[in-house]
């Protein structure tokens, strides 16, 4: 590789500087845009200042940071780097990438198997409006495993803003468990954009559980790119207070032979709100897909609010889709029999909730990873 | 296997169900719209002077709204409204017995059977041939019940106080574009009173037919309910093919009264031709239930979400809605249910077939409103892709914004399965037939709520719609 001379421009910068312009010439997502119709953009307008320290407080070895995995690979960061997520798609995604203090690279070379998952740690914490990018990618050679743990916290005293990116590389016969642990503080405002590009024979399994934030809203979207390509996208989310989740993911199917699943639980207390849109889109010629979608939430006051907004794009004809959404409350005979049998209302209810939860920690692989995600979600459904 | 033939059903629309006779009209308004051809309207109609208001300031809220950016824009940008008459009317009066009817609008009715279904089954018969009703009989025991059946120009005459009471209630001109069209320029379409406690046994039933170039349909249709009778209606299109585009653009308005029973069926069959772009909506109070039975298998574009406001405490409303797009055609439907009122409980169904590259999209809303305790609610959507150039959309909308409330919405999408084809074909049908079973037993749903001659009918149209599915 040649060296980088001192008075080039990096393709990081270069990046870097485009999505500025980028930044500055778009617009903020309109009223009537399908995909943030429910998203409060509002407080955006309050400026918030970037902090100079980025938040990634923890991560282990295999994991470089994006900074120094780009001055040790500028051919990589040139080709992968936005092209999943590019900055030309919309104004935040701009921001993320010309604003981006640091992130996690995971890159693994073919044939490479990594036994135990490894960590990642974001915490945040700042000044008046802070706000925090990162931008993460992940490069998965032919063949290669991991499984990833990513933990999200932070405190602020004020409003805080994170806006987050991550871009996912499988190439064939990869495999990712990507496990996302997001329980921010009430004041922070976060915007999560995850993309993921999945060759043929890879499987990608992301799992997040949201607990946190006064405002989130989770971009996913899955690319099944070769023949024979499969993901599976979980969610656990658990809103209390006046708690806003947006959600919207779009599973695509661009070859034949893909499947994807996805299964996205929502419980949620006091005045909290989970807002889901899904898509599934299969493209012409890519049949003998099979592709799901399952969104089911749980009311558990009486002001919390779900809205769920499964969608189907289906273009090939020999394909299996289904989607499916519920929203519901608990069953008051359920509730009943447990309490016949000396349980108080309250342990009552927190039993069936988590019975409710149980299947999504169950689509980990029995690793680490599953158990970590069943502590968590145990301790927050505590009651 | 060998390549599929397709079947283009415009334009062997007239040997297997289509028929077009001369145009015939007493009167004719210019192409176009404004605000005179609307004072003419009225004028010839002599209607009350509150009526002619409605329509004026309807047609000022169409020329300001904008066209639906939802839904297929490409193809509603092809409507000139320019190029649209938006009154026709084939015969000065209405007819009260079959003798009176002009010769060339019976030996189009007689085309569809009009007077055999009378005879077997039907209560009264409102036939639209163009924009307005030629001809109209009531049995004498519904006349006897109190029953008013007219087509919607002889209900304004007849009964302005009930027609001013409603009209517009339940779909205001502001509702939609074409919803403000309508009432800017409607004519014709159906009258429908049903007093307190009756029950009305046969079905109601009305054709309404384009049969002239350029010509507008724009019905406008009021059913109301009074408290616990019941009705079902029958709508049924089917329409000669043109090449220059036409227009039907109706609005229906159902109010269901405490403790009434509406049905309305619709097999919509226009040809391809011809943009559908339909409002339907109803309110039903406490105790009252409204079911929509529309099946849509012409028009190029359809636009159509039947909906249910249930406004009273245990009211329930049902949307069966089946689809059939063939090369060509887009079928943009579905259905919309709002829960405004404890105990209020509602289904959703639509079925869809999408062959020879035509698209299905499913649209549905959801929502219930704070208070609306205890609403119960499914949806389900199937859909069946026949080939690699055909299309299918679902885009369902939930809102809930009650705790007690319990929503499940599902659906799929698949094509014939190679092992139901194949225990068929071992049994000795042919592919053909083995399909037309499997697609007749899919849309089995929708087909069993129809009266026996309608079933019938819907076969035999999917039979048609069927043929050249195998090559």
């Amino acid at each position: 590789m040649p060296p980088v001379m001192a008075n080039t421009i990096t393709p990081l910068k270069k990046i870097s500087e485009e999505a500025g312009d980028l930044f500055a010439r778009l617009s903020w997502p309109a009223p009537n845009n399908e995909l943030y119709k429910r998203t409060d953009l509002s407080l955006l307008r309050n400026g918030f200042t970037p902090e100079a320290k980025n938040c990634l407080t923890e991560r282990s070895e295999h994991l470089t940071g994006l900074h120094e995995f780009a001055e040790d690979h500028p051919g990589l960061i040139e080709e992968k780097l936005g092209r999943l997520i590019p900055a030309a798609r919309g104004k935040l995604e701009a921001m993320n990438m010309a604003q981006a203090q640091d992130g996690i690279v995971l890159h693994l070379p073919e044939g490479r198997t990594l036994d135990t998952p490894i960590f990642a740690r974001f915490h945040c914490s700042g000044k008046t409006n802070a706000a925090f990018f990162t931008r993460n990618l992940i490069l998965l050679g032919r063949g290669s495993r991991a499984t990833l743990i990513e933990d999200w916290s932070g405190e602020s005293s004020t409003t805080a803003l994170t806006v987050g990116a991550t871009e996912i590389y499988l190439e064939e016969d990869a495999e990712l468990n990507y496990v996302v642990i997001q329980n921010l503080g009430d004041s922070f405002h976060s915007f999560a954009y995850e993309a993921a590009h999945v060759a043929a024979g890879a499987r990608l399994h992301l799992f997040h559980l949201e607990t946190g934030g006064a405002a989130r809203r989770l971009d996913i979207a899955a690319d099944a790119a070769g023949p024979n390509a499969q993901s599976r996208i979980t969610g656990a989310v658990l809103g209390h207070g006046r708690q806003n989740f947006d959600t919207v993911i779009i599973q695509r199917h661009q070859a034949p032979h893909t499947a994807s699943d996805m299964l996205w639980k929502s419980a949620l207390w006091g005045r909290s709100r989970s807002s889901f849109y899904g898509l599934i889109k299969i493209e012409q010629g890519a049949n003998g897909t099979e592709a799901y979608q399952t969104a089911n939430n749980l009311l558990l006051s009486q002001d919390a609010q779900a809205i769920p907004d499964p969608r189907l794009e289906i273009l090939a004809d020999d394909v299996r889709a289904k989607h499916a959404a519920t929203v519901g409350h608990l069953d008051e005979e359920q509730k009943f029999y447990l309490m016949s049998r000396g349980l108080n209302e309250r342990d009552a209810e927190h039993i069936l909730t988590a019975g409710f939860m149980h299947d999504t920690a169950g689509r980990l692989p029995e690793n680490q990873a599953r158990w970590t995600v069943a502590a968590q979600l145990e301790k927050m459904l505590v009651p | 296997m060998a390549k599929k033939a397709s079947i283009d059903i415009g334009s062997e629309y007239l040997e297997k169900y289509g028929f077009s006779v001369p145009e015939k009209h007493t009167f004719q308004s210019k192409k176009g719209l404004s605000k005179t051809i609307v004072e003419e309207i009225s004028h010839i109609k002599e209607e009350p002077e509150w009526m002619k208001k409605i329509r004026l300031e309807a047609l000022d809220i169409f020329f300001k709204k904008p066209m639906p950016a939802w839904t297929d824009s490409e193809a509603l940008s092809r409507i000139n409204f320019d190029d649209i008459y938006y009154y026709l009317r084939s015969s000065d009066k209405t007819a009260e017995s079959w003798d009176d009817v002009p010769q060339d609008v019976k030996k189009t009715f007689d085309r569809l059977g009009i007077p055999e279904a009378e005879k077997k089954f039907l209560a009264g018969v409102t036939s639209q041939f163009d924009s307005e009703a030629v001809y109209h009989s009531i049995q004498e025991t519904l006349t006897k019940k109190g029953v008013i059946f007219l087509d919607m120009d002889s209900g304004l005459k007849q009964y302005p106080d009930i027609v001013k009471q409603y009209f517009g209630s339940v779909i205001p001109s502001a509702d939609n574009k074409f919803a403000a069209l309508n009432t800017a320029v409607w004519s014709g379409g159906s009258f429908i009173y049903v007093p307190r406690g009756v029950k009305v046994d046969l079905p109601l039933q009305a054709y309404f037919r384009i049969n002239a170039k350029n010509a507008g349909q724009f019905e406008r249709t009021l059913i109301i309910a009074d408290e616990g009778s019941d009705i079902h209606y029958i709508e049924g299109c089917t329409a000669p093919s043109y090449t220059t585009n036409s227009l039907h653009s109706a609005v229906v308005e159902l109010i269901a009264l405490p403790g009434s029973t509406i049905r309305y069926t619709t097999i919509q069959n226009w040809s391809k031709n011809v943009f559908n772009l339909v409002t339907k909506r109803a309110v039903a109070h406490e105790g009252a239930t409204v079911r929509w039975i529309d099946a849509n298998l012409g028009s190029g574009l359809t636009i159509k979400f039947p909906c249910v406001y249930l406004v009273g405490p245990k009211a329930h409303g049902e949307i069966l809605s089946v689809a059939f797009a063939g090369s060509g055609q887009h079928q943009d439907t579905g259905g919309k249910i709002y829960h405004a009122a404890p105990d209020t409980t509602s289904t959703i169904t639509s079925k869809s077939v999408s062959k020879d590259g035509g698209r299905s999209s499913y649209r549905g809303l959801l929502k219930v409103h704070k208070g609306a305790k205890n609403a119960k609610s499914a949806v389900r959507c199937d859909a069946l892709l026949m080939d690699p150039e055909s299309r299918s959309d679902t885009y369902p909308t939930m809102e809930v914004e009650e705790r007690s409330a319990s929503i499940a919405h599902e659906a799929t999408v698949a094509k014939i399965g190679e092992e139901q084809l194949f225990y068929l074909m071992s049994r000795g049908l042919d592919e053909k037939a083995a399909m037309t079973m499997i697609v007749n037993g899919f849309m089995e749903p929708f087909i069993k709520t129809l009266p026996l001659e309608y079933a019938v009918e819907m076969n035999r149209l999917i039979e048609l719609e069927m043929e050249g599915a195998v090559g």
